[in-house]
């Protein structure tokens, strides 16, 4: 079980800690990317915890390196464990993707051949990684630019089969969705047509950046349209609004505009 | 997990250096492999790219564009990152500009680094707990003969032999020359509360506290080195430890449960 969140929410970033505190924005929830804050101190230590008293926190990482081969890193959980309780975090998530290799860090979510051995190998990480920290995490899909030869299953039956293996719940980001849809040509509803979508407990969307013929997943510019309609068309199919989040991490607007763009988000989900 | 550990093996060593060994194992017609690769290999570098940019403001301000460009391409081929967040990497660029520069007369580069790399650092050291006044007064004098003298992890002394300081002072970095010093510069950068802090310790004296603290004695050991050495300047090196114990420098390791 996880504890309750609900509502719609912003990636915490450095730049509104201030504002946030003084004007609190109208909003139910932030997120934090987890490297952010672990065995930091200093500012970034300071505004979250004041935050943290105001707001629930959902921590999202990008260092597990669940498709990886490195033994998981049992240092990094304990930070990440410690980190949630300082904070009283309501979720944890991180990705479908490796980021390591022999103690190196791409520091890139790169992608996993969509097979059997993978889907067992990342199920066993990620059992091991809630044993660990005594709670189900959130594993969210990623935008990607290549596909293996050797994949043997589409990403939705690679993500189900990671699912019910592992019993792990799904961070679903729209725009990645949306992004792989447009680079590898498939119709996104398919996509989300065929998740287990009952294991859906979170929703993120971003914005991306158009490169010659591919989308790239760059967070640096508004949601689309396309992902806009993405998203309303998801929440049909699921039939309940799960806790919806809105990253920004470059050209990061003001607070304001931000809020008025989750209000989107959350006027969308009215129907 | 054999074919795995393979093929990221072989994807992680066609970003380090890169190479089309990955090719085959990519779906897509040929020129396609090539588009979607290159947007990995430029993503990896591009992001460390940026990060040593972030995180080396004064050098980077310091050198020529193309100059620092070419340095920091460099060093993302020769330190590949073992750091966890983006935030702390680029450690190593002090040491590898003594090496990637021929010259000495380029030196200064490196120390202009380590300002950057300590000035990072006492932004984002984890928070410790530093000995207070109020803290101080209640140990007992076992647990002050047993008090470890180190500094707080926020805490980072450097020697300059370049006028490192007064070019990081003056309003435009590029605007004053690189000039050596006659003597080494030792510099205590730390934080308190929130804001980074900076001080020249011009004071023999304290540089030599300094250098004994740094070696990692017990206040016992140093109390002994006191008075043979230095007994003569007692009351100024209590108002030196005062003035460390003010400025929040001195690691508080001693347990609470110990009052």
């Amino acid at each position: 079980m996880l504890p309750p969140l609900n509502g719609f929410g912003l990636k915490l970033r450095h730049e509104h800690y201030q504002e946030i505190l003084i004007n609190p924005p109208q909003l139910d929830w932030f997120e934090i990317l987890s490297e952010d804050y672990l065995n930091v101190g200093g500012n970034n230590r300071y505004y979250l915890e004041q935050i943290s008293q105001r707001f629930p926190i959902a921590m999202h990482g990008v260092s597990l390196s669940l498709g990886g081969c490195d033994p998981l890193d049992l240092n990094y959980l304990t930070d990440i464990k410690q980190l949630a309780r300082d904070i009283n975090a309501v979720h944890i998530s991180d990705h479908l993707c490796w980021t390591t290799h022999n103690q190196l860090n791409s520091h890139d979510l790169l992608p996993i051949p969509y097979t059997a051995e993978a889907v067992q190998h990342i199920a066993k990480r990620i059992c091991q990684t809630q044993d660990f920290l005594e709670q189900a995490i959130l594993v969210e899909n990623v935008s990607s630019y290549l596909n293996y030869s050797s994949s043997e299953l589409s990403e939705w039956e690679f993500i189900n089969a990671m699912l019910a293996e592992s019993n792990c719940l799904l961070l679903l980001d729209i725009n990645n969705v949306y992004v792989n849809s447009v680079n590898y040509g498939f119709d996104p509803l398919d996509y989300i047509r065929g998740l287990d979508l009952s294991k859906v407990a979170q929703i993120h969307l971003a914005g991306h950046t158009q490169q010659g013929k591919y989308l790239i997943d760059t967070h640096d510019a508004p949601v689309s349209q396309a992902v806009w309609q993405l998203y309303q068309s998801t929440l049909q199919l699921l039939g309940r609004v799960p806790p919806v989040l809105l990253e920004r991490d470059d050209n990061v607007p003001t607070l304001a505009e931000l809020v008025a763009e989750l209000d989107i988000a959350r006027s969308l989900s009215r129907g | 997990m054999g074919k795995l550990k393979q093929l990221q093996n072989i994807f992680l060593q066609s970003l380090l250096e890169p190479n089309l060994a990955l090719i085959d194992a990519i779906d897509g017609a040929p020129a396609e492999k090539l588009e979607r690769l290159a947007i990995y290999q430029d993503g990896y570098f591009y992001r460390l790219y940026n990060a040593l940019v972030d995180n080396f403001p004064l050098l980077a301000s310091i050198m020529y564009e193309d100059e620092f460009s070419q340095l920091i391409t460099a060093y993302i081929r020769n330190y590949p990152s073992h750091e966890r967040g983006l935030q702390f990497f680029g450690q190593q660029l002090p040491n590898f500009i003594r090496s990637y520069y021929l010259n000495n007369e380029f030196l200064y580069l490196s120390e202009v680094a380590a300002l950057d790399v300590a000035l990072l650092s006492a932004s984002l050291a984890a928070n410790q707990s530093v000995w207070q006044f109020e803290s101080l007064t209640r140990l007992t004098e076992q647990q002050l003969e047993q008090l470890n003298l180190q500094f707080a992890a926020h805490v980072t002394c450097l020697e300059f032999k370049y006028n490192i300081i007064e070019l990081w002072s003056s309003e435009q970095l590029n605007t004053l020359d690189p000039v050596k010093l006659d003597s080494t510069q030792t510099i205590l950068i730390w934080r308190k509360g929130l804001v980074n802090q900076y001080r020249v310790i011009s004071n023999d004296l304290e540089q030599q506290v300094l250098k004994f603290v740094l070696a990692g004695v017990n206040f016992n050991a140093f109390c002994e080195y006191l008075n043979v050495n230095l007994a003569a300047h007692e009351e100024k090196i209590g108002l030196i430890l005062q003035q460390w114990v003010s400025d929040e420098l001195l690691l508080n390791d001693v347990k609470l449960t110990n009052y």
